[in-house]
């Protein structure tokens, strides 16, 4: 049984972040494993230790300051859960809450810029060859070279919204390590359309078409 | 003399269009306002000036407001759909304007961008402002509904008298700032709902207090009947309500009295004519004549077209590419039905703006909701048919429902051999056409 968090469901989903806890759900079944999904609401008790993968999405900078004043309380929780080896994915902005002047897990410090950053992004990292791909819209940044901070199983990305359903190699990378010590046949999980759709944004000719 | 010299040249390019075929309409007021940028001060504008301005629907509100004082023997100037910038609402006042510098109209009736209301309204003052609604849209542009607000907020002078949607908490927020306000709003009808359908909303708790709204029921997000259980922030009834909505005949009352009949029973129709009705009401139209000139005979429906081919009913719900509200809205249209349906998905350009691969927005829409046993078939079609087929996936839809269509070419074949029960084109704006012409085929 995966147990997995959404973590303020109702106040950081502003684009299409819902999509993650969606797409891990559904591939975990793929396999034969039961999962559960907990769409937690602002306000409402967080228990860590009951989760195996949290996740937290993007809002806006007023509903992401309300959840950074419920989320501090949670600091000493969240650093065991990290060294007990939980999942953390956070898309977008909330990747501002772990950093200096918040919950000061990670050591980055968030500057605002008077522009919002907004792009396409590739990311290369350490987890497998090809890129991770996704989409930024924010306005902060952090003082850190790479786009994804990968640390224990805690992954935090400016990317925003459904980046484990654009990113199926990431998704299965994460469900093989969650299922590692179970019966479940990871290979059961069918991405065809997901890597069907990740090819569309590698194909230049669409680029094109948009540009005319 | 920059204003008289900036009106010749803008008609001289207005008649260098017509002459050469062209037909942009924004042009002559960009081209204006490049050679003299502040063109628009020093103009006498008509008494009453109304602009509408929200993330869906204000071309549509303008256009009744603009036809419903014509109606009523008003003289009337009002810019084309989507020419709603600056230099937009420039080449209006060009079109209209005479040399001595007057507008000669009883009306000035504008369409405005969100963000670009405030660049309007340093030069001209409306009356009356229209807040339609603020919604998800365009996010690579606009970022979010908060900064969209914020602008809109910039944009308002003192003296305006604000209407905006009274069931929506993210438009009440106006209501916390010092304008007059008048709200429109829809009672219960058919499609609101009580229970708590997992959707994604723009607000889920109060602006004031931060409590998490009630609601006794919704039109869909976080429109409805809501309330603070903290403090007085909630719906209250609305000045202009329409109070009574009827299925079968397409007959709305507002206020309990007023009769309209409308075109389709889709939301944000209703709420275009609330707020029309509000605008006409303040102006002091009576209701009798404001009724006859909103009627469906006059208002034309660009989001729905019905068709019936060999029997079969094929629906096109026109949609807007980078705003969940037109779908959410078309999937709760459809969801209505509980007779076996195919819906058909698409779009051929995420925008016409940019060129940005961002379809985050499909996460926002409630395809669940769409998941039964009549549910039959689900087309997927277009360039980013794998986008929207792994959306459908992920809704529960089995995957044995989805048909992968490369374009909606020719797709009539496709529909007739292929699919069950009554179409339903949940399509953007851009594939509503190929849409069409593929039912035509069908012979």
């Amino acid at each position: 049984m995966i147990k997995i968090a959404n973590i303020y469901y109702d106040l950081l989903n502003l684009y299409g972040d819902t999509g993650n806890c969606k797409a891990l759900a559904y591939h975990l079944r793929e396999t034969g494993e039961e999962v559960s999904v907990d769409n937690i609401r602002f306000g409402d008790n967080i228990n860590f230790n009951e989760y195996n993968l949290i996740f937290i999405g993007s809002g806006t900078e007023n509903n992401l300051k309300l959840a950074l004043e419920d989320i501090l309380k949670y600091k000493d929780d969240i650093l065991k859960y990290k060294s007990n080896g939980g999942f953390l994915i956070a898309t977008g902005n909330s990747i501002e809450l772990f950093g200096k002047s918040a919950l000061e897990i990670f050591d980055y410090t968030v500057t605002y810029n008077d522009e919002r950053i907004v792009r396409d992004v590739c990311i290369k990292t350490s987890l497998f060859d090809s890129d991770i791909i996704g989409f930024e819209n924010h306005r902060g940044t952090i003082d850190r070279e790479e786009k994804m901070i990968l640390d224990d199983n805690f992954m935090l990305t400016y990317t925003i919204g459904p980046l484990l359903v654009r990113n199926p190699k990431l998704t299965d990378y994460i469900i093989k390590k969650l299922l590692k010590d179970t019966d479940s046949d990871t290979s059961k999980a069918d991405y065809s359309f997901e890597e069907k759709a990740y090819e569309t944004s590698q194909n230049t000719d669409l680029k094109n078409i948009a540009a005319e | 003399m920059k204003r008289f010299l900036g009106t010749l040249i803008g008609k001289m390019v207005f008649l260098a269009e017509k002459i050469m075929h062209y037909n942009a309409s924004s042009f002559p007021g960009e081209f204006v306002l490049k050679l003299f940028p502040d063109y628009l001060r020093n103009i006498k504008y008509p008494e009453l000036v109304i602009m509408v301005t929200g993330s869906c629907g204000k071309g549509s509100t303008t256009r009744i407001i603009a036809d419903s004082l014509r109606e009523n023997g008003m003289t009337v100037a009002h810019n084309l759909e989507g020419s709603n910038l600056l230099s937009g609402v420039a080449s209006t006042i060009i079109k209209n304007i005479k040399f001595s510098g007057k507008v000669p109209k009883d009306a000035l009736v504008l369409e405005t961008d969100e963000r670009y209301l405030k660049f309007i309204t340093k030069y001209i003052k409306p009356n009356y402002l229209v807040i339609n609604n603020i919604t998800r849209d365009q996010p690579p542009r606009q970022g979010d509904f908060d900064i969209v607000f914020g602008e809109i907020l910039k944009g308002i002078p003192e003296n305006t008298h604000i209407i905006v949607n009274g069931d929506d908490p993210v438009t009440k927020k106006f209501s916390l700032y010092k304008n007059d306000i008048t709200y429109f709003g829809i009672d219960k009808f058919f499609a609101s709902y009580e229970n708590d359908i997992n959707d994604v909303r723009d607000i889920n708790y109060c602006p004031k207090c931060s409590a998490r709204l009630d609601y006794k029921y919704r039109h869909y997000g976080s429109v409805g009947d809501f309330r603070c259980p903290k403090c007085d922030f909630a719906r209250n009834t609305p000045d202009f309500c329409i109070t009574s909505v009827d299925k079968d005949t397409n007959e709305i009352t507002v206020n309990n009295k007023s009769k309209i009949t409308a075109n389709e029973l889709i939301l944000f129709n209703l709420y275009n004519l609330a707020a029309a009705y509000s605008v006409l009401s303040l102006v002091g139209i009576p209701e009798d004549k404001i009724s006859s000139s909103l009627n469906a005979q006059h208002v034309q429906n660009k989001i729905y077209k019905e068709m019936v081919k060999k029997d079969r009913k094929y629906i096109a719900l026109n949609c807007k590419a980078e705003n969940n509200a037109t779908y959410n809205l078309a999937v709760i249209h459809t969801a209505l039905d509980k007779s076996p349906k195919t819906i058909v998905l698409g779009l051929r350009e995420i925008s016409r703006r940019y060129t940005f691969f961002d379809l985050s927005w499909l996460y926002d829409i409630n395809f669940e909701l769409l998941n039964d046993d009549n549910l039959k078939n689900v087309i997927c079609a277009g360039p980013y048919r794998y986008d929207f087929a792994t959306r459908i996936m992920l809704a529960g839809i089995p995957k044995d429902k989805i048909i992968i269509l490369e374009n909606l070419d020719h797709a009539g074949k496709v529909f007739e051999e292929q699919t069950q029960g009554t179409v339903y084109g949940i399509l953007n704006f851009d594939y509503i056409e190929p849409f069409i012409n593929s039912v035509n085929e069908i012979e």
